[in-house]
């Protein structure tokens, strides 16, 4: 006896992270990207398409648009739909998003809520990875994620919300905001009762705090596991105008949050590099007329700092990725993009000595930072020095690990007696071997079929052009 | 995809609704009594 649920297309067709859903799940065939919606989910999705909501949050840019394909696209007998949705330029995740960009996509989480309320559907869950970027525009995604509100029933998602998004987001705002890698860590959601240890005392008389986290937290230590009577008069008695004054109240508590970006290390950096006027636009020049020539598909740029150089690429390319280290860069460019409306550049928090790496179950849920690429181009400007002298990183690993992100790369040396690269030896006591031009020219023909190299102007620094 | 929010979620969205709604209401009166006042005081 074969299962319905099991999808009948080879296992490398199906997305190993989508399992967990018994409403449907998304697979590949022919190199496009589908949704099954299985029978069981009929009614959802049913009532989606035809309250009208689906078309009001597609023409917002809120939730991402699909197309319906035929039943025989189906990839197992369970299907009651076909959708065909539209592709994301690049897949990333909560714990890669600056302050602003969770806030965003908790924001664009609770306003999705409210209209479905006032269409008679309500979100059956609030998971942070329901929400995609496309450049500065944050996206729900979970097209499955709809069901029929019955009036008097409580939000069923709201402590999943509070954990994906007012937990780290208050952490991040009023302890620190390194704290945004407990997403990676918690990918259910930051649990209630961590996070109300780890804030403050005063955070006891912050009302949204109050409620949300110090007592749910508290009301779930009393009540979980119980059911029956408590669970039966909640159940029943919060009344729809009530739901919204509880999402509003949520609302508030997210726009309320602030973290300034200013401090940071890198932060400042567009103002205290140690470029010259005319060496500076020497290589913003360099870098154009070789992007202009190649014109990549894709960008990365690793080291991306507010994202100067990624709006360069993003003249000549669509899908350009700003990763950087930086809570306060990273937020700082995301702010601007988003002023913008730019929906070209993502900027991402990436530590690359230490990037996202594939977790979840059996290590599959999640890709690591190298498994979603390779770019067409890979762009390391003033970054090399940081990686090799203070991660002590060899060359020859560092320029092997742009190899294998990009298909063609920008890369950008920086000389021993550069101020900036001295800066980074002052406490060291022991000598740098291995750190010479010659050294990086080495990694570079090992790693790349041709090269070329461009000086900075009187900088010092060499730009080479590095192609397979 | 849906996830058991727990009995204690179900609880304190009780809760919170009711402070949210009291909330309200004392503002309301806030209001009116603000209201009030100063429609004596443009008499």
């Amino acid at each position: 006896m074969t299962s319905t649920l099991i999808p009948d297309a080879s296992l490398d067709e199906v997305d190993p992270a989508s399992f967990r859903d018994p409403s449907g799940f998304v697979y590949r065939r022919n190199g496009v990207l589908y949704r099954q919606v299985n029978v069981g989910f009929a009614s959802g999705y049913t009532a989606l398409m035809g309250s009208g909501l689906y078309e009001e949050l597609t023409s917002r840019s809120w939730l991402v648009r699909h197309a319906e394909e035929s039943l025989q696209m189906a990839a197992s007998r369970s299907a009651h739909a076909v959708l065909r949705p539209e592709e994301l330029p690049f897949i990333s995740y909560p714990y890669e998003w600056s302050f602003t960009q969770l806030r965003d996509a908790g924001l664009l989480t609770l306003d999705i809520q409210l209209a479905a309320l006032d269409r008679g559907l309500t979100l059956r869950d609030a998971s942070a990875f329901n929400i995609q970027f496309v450049g500065a525009r944050p996206v729900f995604i979970d097209t499955l994620s709809f069901g029929t509100y019955v009036e008097g029933q409580p939000w069923s998602a709201y402590r999943q919300f509070c954990e994906h998004f007012l937990a780290p987001l208050l952490l991040m705002s009023t302890r620190d905001v390194r704290l945004s890698v407990l997403h990676r860590e918690f990918s259910d959601g930051v649990p209630l009762d961590l996070t109300s240890k780890l804030l403050g005392f005063t955070s006891w008389f912050s009302p949204k705090a109050l409620l949300h986290i110090h007592l749910h937290a508290r009301a779930q230590r009393k009540y979980d596991g119980r059911s029956g009577p408590h669970r039966t008069r909640a159940a029943g008695t919060i009344t729809r105008s009530a739901l919204r004054g509880i999402i509003g109240h949520l609302r508030s508590a997210l726009q309320d949050l602030r973290w300034h970006p200013a401090g940071t290390e890198w932060a400042d950096y567009e103002d205290s590099h140690n470029y010259s006027a005319a060496d500076a636009r020497g290589k913003e020049d360099l870098v154009r007329s070789f992007l202009a020539r190649f014109r990549p598909t894709s960008v990365w740029d690793l080291g991306a700092n507010t994202g100067m150089f990624s709006r360069i690429a993003s003249e000549v390319c669509n899908r350009v990725c700003a990763f950087d280290s930086d809570s306060g860069a990273v937020d700082i460019a995301y702010r601007r993009l988003k002023k913008e409306q730019n929906d070209r550049i993502l900027p991402l928090l990436v530590d690359l000595s230490n990037p996202s790496p594939s977790s979840g179950w059996a290590g599959e849920e999640r890709k690591s930072l190298a498994d979603r690429g390779k770019a067409d181009c890979v762009m390391a400007l003033a970054l090399m020095h940081h990686i090799v002298l203070s991660r002590h990183v060899p060359i020859d690993r560092f320029v092997r690990f742009c190899a294998s992100l990009g298909e063609t790369a920008i890369l950008e040396f920086v000389p021993f007696e550069d101020q900036q690269a001295q800066r980074l030896i002052v406490s060291r006591a022991e000598p740098c071997p291995g750190y010479s031009q010659q050294d990086f020219e080495l990694a570079v023909s090992s790693s790349f079929r041709d090269w070329q190299k461009h000086s900075i102007g009187g900088s010092g620094r060499v730009l080479y052009y590095c192609g397979r | 995809m849906y996830i058991d929010p727990g009995t204690g979620s179900l609880v304190i969205q009780v809760v919170t609704a009711s402070v949210i709604a009291g909330l309200a209401s004392i503002r309301r009166i806030r209001d009116s009594i603000a209201r009030m006042f100063s429609r004596l005081r443009s008499k």
